[in-house]
């Protein structure tokens, strides 16, 4: 009997014994979890941040690149807009010609002595009107003709020559 | 009997506990052992296909390239400049609906509905994953059309959300200033590779690096990781010319080589001080952003490229190494006698004015005189100075397939080469290289290196390195100076006049020659190069100008009359924008002394040296008056032993000859240019150049 009824009764002891203890147990288990969850938590929301940021930097990253690239096609437009070639295209639209021929008024040759003035002019007064006084012929070279020659500003050194032509004859000497 | 019949119950009921239980414990394990078997043959059988499958969704991976380098002038404008573009394609493989995605294109782009549904069935057709659709848009352009075409529910990493579309970023390469400096900026191809120019030259700086991004990707396509790696990013080059600079020294090129109905023509201006290329033109040219219209014709560099005999121009050499030599000095006298004898070839003047000051035979392009300087001077102390001046041998611009010219060993000479070479001859020269021996008188006798690029910039617009010229001392500063002032005496009294410029002093030499015909095989006598080199201010040179006129075939055709007042344009507008001051009074309608006209013409070969002028009227063009020689078959020999026999196809070229006086080549009459009556007017000195014009 005693044999039979040891088992029982040790496990009534034990249990007895074990009775006040899980309280604590339980409750650093709860902590434990808490703590666990708690970091899982941060970690997650950390983990969720950073792909947050990452977006985000991506987005900026292809911002700038667009940006950057916006920048570059501005300053090529500046600077197709200022080059010669466009000036010239739209200063034609706007009715404006290409002095191709070199058409300038070319004052004669005077022999007059240096102390009078190529030119007088002080008032809107016809010349016939005015005086007996013969006014300084300008001329216009024939605009098919050299415009090199004829282009040359009024006061150079030089003398300005007139344009000549090859005639057909000599034309055709050189032939 | 009751705790009999109870007891197997009992036990009953365990051992079928028992069982359940281990048939529980035996599915458990044969799951697990299922899902652990399939775990390990996943894991071990196929994990290379499920790690790029997995990275695959996760990661992408793109290649791009950093758009080229930017090529600036030295103000900072823009010279070449790469954007970057975006196209739309299909991967006609992905499609299914092909008339609705042409029809929503269509709408977005305004481009033909029928051509996109026709480019879409090909592409289907040849299973190709690349169908550009549209090219060349711009990032705003791109995200309108994103927007339109937005599918509702499609889950699609890149954009645009619609099924088998998507973009790709390309580069564009643009030159906004068109012809504007084209021959020294080149072009690249659609590669993004240099053709010609800078371009090609500076290719390994300019290239775009190619990057490389590894983005991570989330479930719906955003991306929240990115790893870049690229190689070295490209450089800007800056160069050396001034677009305005450049400019004004192209219009009047053009013009000239227009009116004289010129094959070609050529103009240096250079910054002798400090060997800075300002302008580099050439005609005809090109645009560099219509591929199409560039020939081999229009798109040689003849500045560095092409070789040609100098002429009278390269008396500079001889005079001035006869005076670095201490032989002559600017007002010594020498006789000239129309005529001088060198190994049994006669070289003529086309006026034998007895004696004069060696300024005086520099100012009249004396063949004679330059001669017999030359023979002073001697072939070991001409050859090194040729040398020294740079000549045979690249300038070293950084400039592709810069030629070296031609310069004969002294050995492989003949008897009459040096007098030859002494005015312009038997040897070929680039007008880089021509313009760099003026250069170097300018700058009292030291040669400094000619270059245009000025400097490197990396990426991020710091100067990664500048280039730093080589210098060497080729005559004294003395010599030079002296030399100057002889030249100076050629625009004043001898064949330069036309190169005046109002309010500045200029100085400079006339270059006639006669050019080397590839069809008849000798020299031309129909066929001329023109130039005139010089530097103004006259005493204290700022500035340095060449300008070659090939070919000109109407009007005067002497580097006097042709190149000279294309200097003289050129030197009018660009050296206010240099801030020179004016050195000269304001003298107008001027010329007190007759025109003289360029060099030794007939004089000078009046038995052709290199080539038969008489052969050449009559097998060349049918009535061309040729100078009149006396000496013909001297010549024909020299030909054949100088050149001919010893020297390659392309020196041959080198042998060319000048006009008689009062002729041009083809034995027209010059005009005449000092009939009308001339009258000096000088004004008020005025240091503004602006006030000067308005009078």
């Amino acid at each position: 009997m005693r044999k039979r009824n040891h088992p029982i009764q040790s496990a009534q002891l034990s249990a007895t014994e074990h009775n006040p203890t899980p309280w604590l147990y339980i409750f650093l288990t709860i902590i434990c979890a808490g703590f666990l969850a708690t970091g899982f938590f941060f970690a997650a929301r950390q983990h969720f941040s950073a792909m947050n940021l990452g977006m985000k930097n991506s987005t900026l990253r292809k911002q700038l690149e667009d940006m950057e690239g916006e920048q570059r096609r501005l300053m090529l437009s500046r600077e197709i807009v200022r080059s010669p070639g466009e000036i010239k295209r739209v200063a034609r639209n706007h009715g404006f010609r290409d002095n191709e021929y070199g058409i300038v008024p070319v004052l004669a040759t005077v022999k007059s002595s240096e102390t009078k003035p190529l030119v007088t002019k002080t008032t809107l007064t016809a010349p016939s009107v005015e005086s007996n006084t013969k006014p300084v012929k300008a001329f216009f070279p024939v605009a098919t003709a050299k415009p090199q020659a004829v282009s040359k500003p009024a006061n150079r050194e030089t003398p300005v020559k007139s344009a000549k032509v090859p005639t057909d004859n000599a034309m055709a000497k050189l032939r | 009997m009751k705790r009999a019949k109870r007891q197997p119950k009992r036990k009953n009921s365990r051992q079928q506990a028992f069982n359940r239980f281990m048939l529980i414990v035996a599915v458990l394990v044969i799951w697990i052992g299922g899902i652990g078997a399939r775990l390990v043959y996943l894991q071990v059988q196929q994990h290379d296909w499920l790690k790029d499958r997995a990275e695959g969704q996760r990661l992408d991976i793109k290649k791009s390239k950093m758009p080229r380098g930017t090529i600036y002038d030295r103000d900072g404008r823009v010279l070449a400049m790469s954007v970057t573009v975006k196209t739309l394609y299909a991967d006609a493989t992905q499609i299914e609906d092909l008339p609705a995605t042409a029809k929503a294109v269509s709408k977005l782009t305004n481009s033909n509905q029928n051509e996109l549904l026709k480019t879409l069935k090909e592409g289907k057709e040849s299973d190709r994953r690349f169908v550009p659709l549209v090219r060349g848009l711009d990032e705003e352009t791109a995200q309108k059309i994103n927007k339109g075409l937005e599918t509702a529910g499609l889950r699609k990493a890149d954009a645009p959300k619609y099924t088998g579309l998507h973009w790709r970023t390309e580069q564009s390469r643009s030159y906004p200033q068109e012809t504007l400096a084209a021959h020294i900026v080149g072009f690249s191809n659609a590669d993004g590779v240099g053709q010609a120019g800078i371009e090609q030259s500076q290719n390994d700086l300019l290239y775009g690096a190619v990057i490389r991004k590894v983005q991570e990707r989330d479930r719906l396509g955003r991306v929240y990781d990115e790893q870049v790696s690229e190689k070295e990013p490209p450089k800007d080059v800056v160069l050396t010319i001034r677009n305005s600079i450049q400019y004004k020294t192209e219009g009047p090129l053009a013009e000239a080589v227009k009116n004289a109905g010129a094959k070609s023509g050529m103009a240096i201006v250079l910054d002798h001080k400090t060997g800075e290329i300002l302008a580099m033109a050439n005609y005809p040219t090109f645009d560099p952003n219509k591929l199409q219209s560039i020939t081999s014709e229009n798109l040689m560099n003849r500045a560095v490229q092409s070789v040609y005999s100098p002429g009278s121009v390269f008396k500079l050499i001889t005079y001035g190494t006869a005076l670095d030599k201490k032989l002559i000095t600017p007002d010594g006298m020498i006789e000239n006698n129309g005529m001088i004898d060198v190994a049994g070839h006669v070289f003529k003047d086309s006026h034998g004015t007895g004696s004069l000051t060696y300024t005086k035979a520099l100012a009249q392009s004396s063949n004679v005189c330059a001669i017999k300087t030359g023979l002073r001077v001697g072939k070991e102390n001409f050859y090194s100075s040729l040398g020294k001046f740079g000549f045979g041998k690249a300038t070293g611009v950084e400039l592709p397939a810069e030629t070296n010219g031609i310069v004969r060993n002294p050995a492989r000479w003949n008897g009459d080469s040096l007098a030859s070479m002494s005015i312009g001859y038997e040897i070929g020269v680039t007008a880089l290289q021509m313009a760099s021996a003026f250069a170097t008188i300018a700058n009292d006798g030291v040669r400094i290196q000619p270059h245009i690029i000025k400097e490197i910039r990396q990426f991020d617009e710091k100067i990664g390195s500048t280039t730093e010229p080589a210098k060497e001392e080729v005559v004294s500063a003395e010599s030079a100076r002296s030399l100057r002032k002889m030249l100076r005496e050629v625009v004043l009294t001898g064949t330069g006049k036309m190169a005046k410029v109002d309010g500045y002093t200029t100085a400079g030499k006339t270059g006639t020659a006669w050019k080397f015909d590839e069809k008849l095989k000798r020299v031309n006598s129909a066929k001329y190069i023109s130039s005139f080199i010089g530097f103004a201010p006259a005493d204290d040179p700022q500035v340095t100008i060449a300008v070659i006129i090939d070919e000109p075939k109407v009007g005067g055709r002497n580097g006097g009359q042709v190149a000279a007042p294309v200097f003289s344009k050129i030197a009018e507008e660009i050296l206010p924008e240099l801030n020179v001051k004016p050195d000269l009074g304001i003298e107008t309608l001027v010329a007190e002394t007759e025109d003289i006209p360029e060099a030794p013409p007939g004089g000078i070969f009046s038995e052709p040296e290199i080539e038969q002028p008489v052969d050449t009227a009559k097998e060349g063009p049918a009535k061309l008056d040729s100078p009149k020689t006396s000496e013909k078959p001297k010549a024909a020999r020299v030909e054949k032993t100088e050149i001919g026999k010893t020297e390659s196809k392309l020196e041959k070229k080198i042998g060319t000859k000048p006009e008689k006086k009062g002729e041009t080549g083809d034995g027209r009459k010059k005009p005449q240019v000092s009939e009308r009556p001339r009258i000096i007017i000088k004004k008020p000195e005025s240091k503004e150049p602006e006030v000067k014009r308005k009078t």
